[in-house]
């Protein structure tokens, strides 16, 4: 079967303004429905992935994806008529009845959540699809699919983290022979996921957007500071379960709609609000720092216990809190599994494979195999890329090297020589991660690197670290891991060895840890020729991998958008392929 | 039929159930708990998960009637019909 999953709920925001008119542009963001995306199987087998935001531009878009769907169809030479099943990865059906309490609820239901609210949108933008093809499966489900189904495990415990699904906050699974059981599901109003995006909000920073900010804001603060206070925020019960009262002090309509009860309590009891502008304050680090423990020691407690009740050692995680890779690390290191693996587009744009991959396995047509280093998306050809410089011929010199191999040469040396360069090839991405085919690169002990990217194109908060990509080979001379460790989706935060930590100031986080990416030949090939090549230039099989794009922008995508984003920052170089692109002197 | 005395001890298990796991203070068995507001869909949602592990009841969300969780009365008339099925174990 041709299946293509999407994620994302249009209506969501627009319900939201109309009905809540005049609010902060960053409360709007309290609502559902985030990150469209489309992803392509075609009996079984991962055809292509893509988030709406990288065809659109618009970031975090909740649009119906119409964009990512026609990437999807043109990838596998398919069109519309061609799609079997057409899998949105929310289901509220089942909770029709609950959304009639009160009659904005009931026209939320109606006019954002419902099936027919799907239709109407299949209607406008895949005339003529029938509408019995179009399918729903439980968001959580939906997370869980996209990690048991990639993890390469026959049996293992999948645990979903997010804000919130349709209605629940987590849900535990047993995945087993093909198929997952559902063992223990929490409510939205006890979502550690929510709690962590308000106090992301009160921080000054933005709701479902901003979470790994606060994450690395986390490691500058004292989480002694408000440890009682998160104590009594979050109370852990012995079924593994947690209690968060501070969501459910939201009485009226309003206030549910935007937590008001629990905003006040947090500046109340906690802190004041800090607004966007405002300077950050040791009182916020600490308050991040604190969070951030309450976090961790949240989620080991979710997954000690059901790893305790279940027996198993393998846990595959997703959803929005799994991308929380301070979190993620705390678990590893915590040995109460002997593997972990966390789906690389573990937010909402993965619910889009994980939808799809629940209706192919129901049908028996799912292989479970280990999710490759995610390039998904689309590729653009020699022809386009030509097409791209064409336009901007006057502005910039290309030179082409005759392979790969010739053009890492050239970025070896000018990584080792302290220049920053955009490094664009292959598929794009899926997932939030740039992982070597829209990156920017720069030597990682080369001094004030951080704040030279920062200043010349992230424009980005000086608090945040950079994260390293390190050949596979040579992970564990630098990071304090066993050798040849996997940690291939640079979402796991693990130690940098101590005697590394001051020659690496720009990968380096004041904790002395580091979000590591290994690079390995097989999943990675072109990348590793690349950190191979690094290495014969700086003596580190290693650069600094941060995202091809600028504060606020998604990551590039075409070779207009990397060219544009290249001669609009202070980017020296910029390789298209093996063609090396730099400004033309004026 | 109900004695007085067994229909206040639902009625305050029912009571108990918004107290302490839902965090919601009813203020008598016959206020309508959704036309006050009182709850909304998540909490809805979730007092039929506690009633069923309460009451050892079935409660289906795809074909209930919402005006028999409108108060802790109609939720304890509910619970009392014979035609109501056991919850599975462990639910």
């Amino acid at each position: 079967m041709n299946i293509i999953g999407i994620s994302g709920i249009e209506q969501s925001m627009p319900f939201k303004k109309k009905h809540w008119p005049g609010l902060d542009e960053r409360e709007y963001r309290i609502s559902q429905g985030h990150d469209s995306a489309a992803a392509l199987l075609v009996d079984g087998e991962i055809v292509a992935c893509v988030a709406e935001e990288r065809m659109n531009r618009k970031k975090h878009s909740g649009d119906f994806p119409a964009g990512a769907i026609r990437y999807c169809l043109e990838e596998a030479g398919l069109a519309p008529g061609d799609i079997h099943e057409l899998v949105h990865g929310f289901d509220y059906l089942p909770y029709r009845a609950a959304f009639a309490m009160d009659p904005v609820s009931d026209a939320l239901y109606r006019d954002v959540f419902s099936r027919e609210a799907l239709l109407s949108l299949v209607g406008r933008d895949l005339p003529g699809f029938p509408a019995e093809r179009v399918h729903h499966v439980s968001h959580h489900l939906a997370h869980a699919a996209s990690a048991y189904y990639t993890s390469g495990w026959d049996e293992c415990l999948v645990i979903v983290i997010d804000a919130m699904g349709e209605i629940h906050g987590a849900t535990v699974y047993r995945g087993r022979g093909g198929r997952l059981e559902p063992i223990h599901s929490a409510s939205a109003h006890d979502s550690i996921g929510i709690l962590y995006s308000l106090v992301t909000l009160h921080l000054g920073f933005d709701f479902n957007s901003d979470e790994y900010k606060i994450m690395g804001l986390a490691p500058y603060g004292d989480p002694e500071r408000y440890r009682s206070f998160f104590d009594g925020v979050i109370r852990l019960n012995g079924d593994g379960s947690f209690h968060i009262p501070l969501l459910r002090m939201n009485k009226t309509r309003d206030e549910r709609e935007n937590y008001l009860a629990s905003r006040a309590f947090l500046r109340e009891r906690l802190i004041k609000e800090r607004s966007p502008q405002d300077e950050i304050t040791d009182e916020h680090r600490d308050v991040a720092a604190s969070l951030q423990a309450q976090l961790d020691k949240a989620m080991l407690h979710l997954c000690a216990h059901f790893g305790k009740v279940t027996g198993l050692r393998r846990l595959a995680l997703a959803g929005g809190v799994a991308l929380n890779c301070t979190a993620n690390g705390k678990l590893l290191r915590s040995g109460i599994f002997d593997e972990i693996y966390v789906q690389p587009a573990a937010g909402d744009d993965g619910t889009a494979l994980g939808a799809a991959l629940q209706r192919a396995a129901a049908a028996g047509e799912v292989a479970n195999k280990r999710m490759p280093v995610p390039f998904l998306g689309p590729l653009h050809d020699a022809g386009r890329i030509d097409a791209a410089l064409r336009k901007v011929e006057g502005r910039i010199e290309a030179v082409r090297f005759a392979n790969l191999d010739d053009a890492c040469g050239e970025a070896a040396r000018l990584i080792a020589a302290g220049k920053v360069l955009a490094w664009y090839r292959g598929r794009m991405e899926y997932g939030p991660r740039a992982l070597g085919h829209r990156s920017i690169l720069a030597d990682p002990g080369h001094p004030q690197m951080r704040e030279r990217i920062n200043s010349m194109v992230k424009m980005r908060e000086a608090f945040r670290p950079f994260a390293p990509a390190v050949t596979l080979e040579q992970v564990d001379r630098w990071f304090d891991v066993p050798p040849m460790t996997e940690l291939p989706y640079m979402i796991i935060i693990v130690d940098v060895r101590k005697e590394h930590r001051a020659a690496l100031p720009a990968i380096t986080h004041v904790d002395g840890t580091a979000r590591v990416q290994t690079v390995s030949a097989k999943d990675n090939a072109d990348f590793h020729t690349l950190l191979r090549a690094v290495g014969r230039t700086t003596g580190r099989e290693m650069v600094l991998n941060t995202s091809f794009n600028v504060k606020g922008q998604p990551i590039v995508n075409t070779p207009e958008e990397a060219i544009d984003t290249f001669l609009g920052t202070g980017i020296e170089y910029l390789f298209l392929e093996n063609i090396l692109i730099r400004r033309r002197e004026q | 039929m109900s004695t007085p005395t067994a229909t206040n001890g639902i009625h305050d298990r029912i009571r108990g159930i918004f107290r302490t796991k839902l965090n919601v203070e009813v203020p008598s068995a016959d206020v309508d708990i959704i036309e006050t507001g009182l709850i909304d869909s998540l909490t809805f949602v979730d007092l039929l998960l506690h009633l069923e592990q309460e009451f050892g009841r079935k409660i289906s969300l795809e074909s209930l009637e919402v005006d028999d969780f409108r108060s802790v009365s109609r939720i304890a008339e509910f619970l009392g019909r014979p035609d109501l099925p056991q919850a599975p174990q462990g639910s």
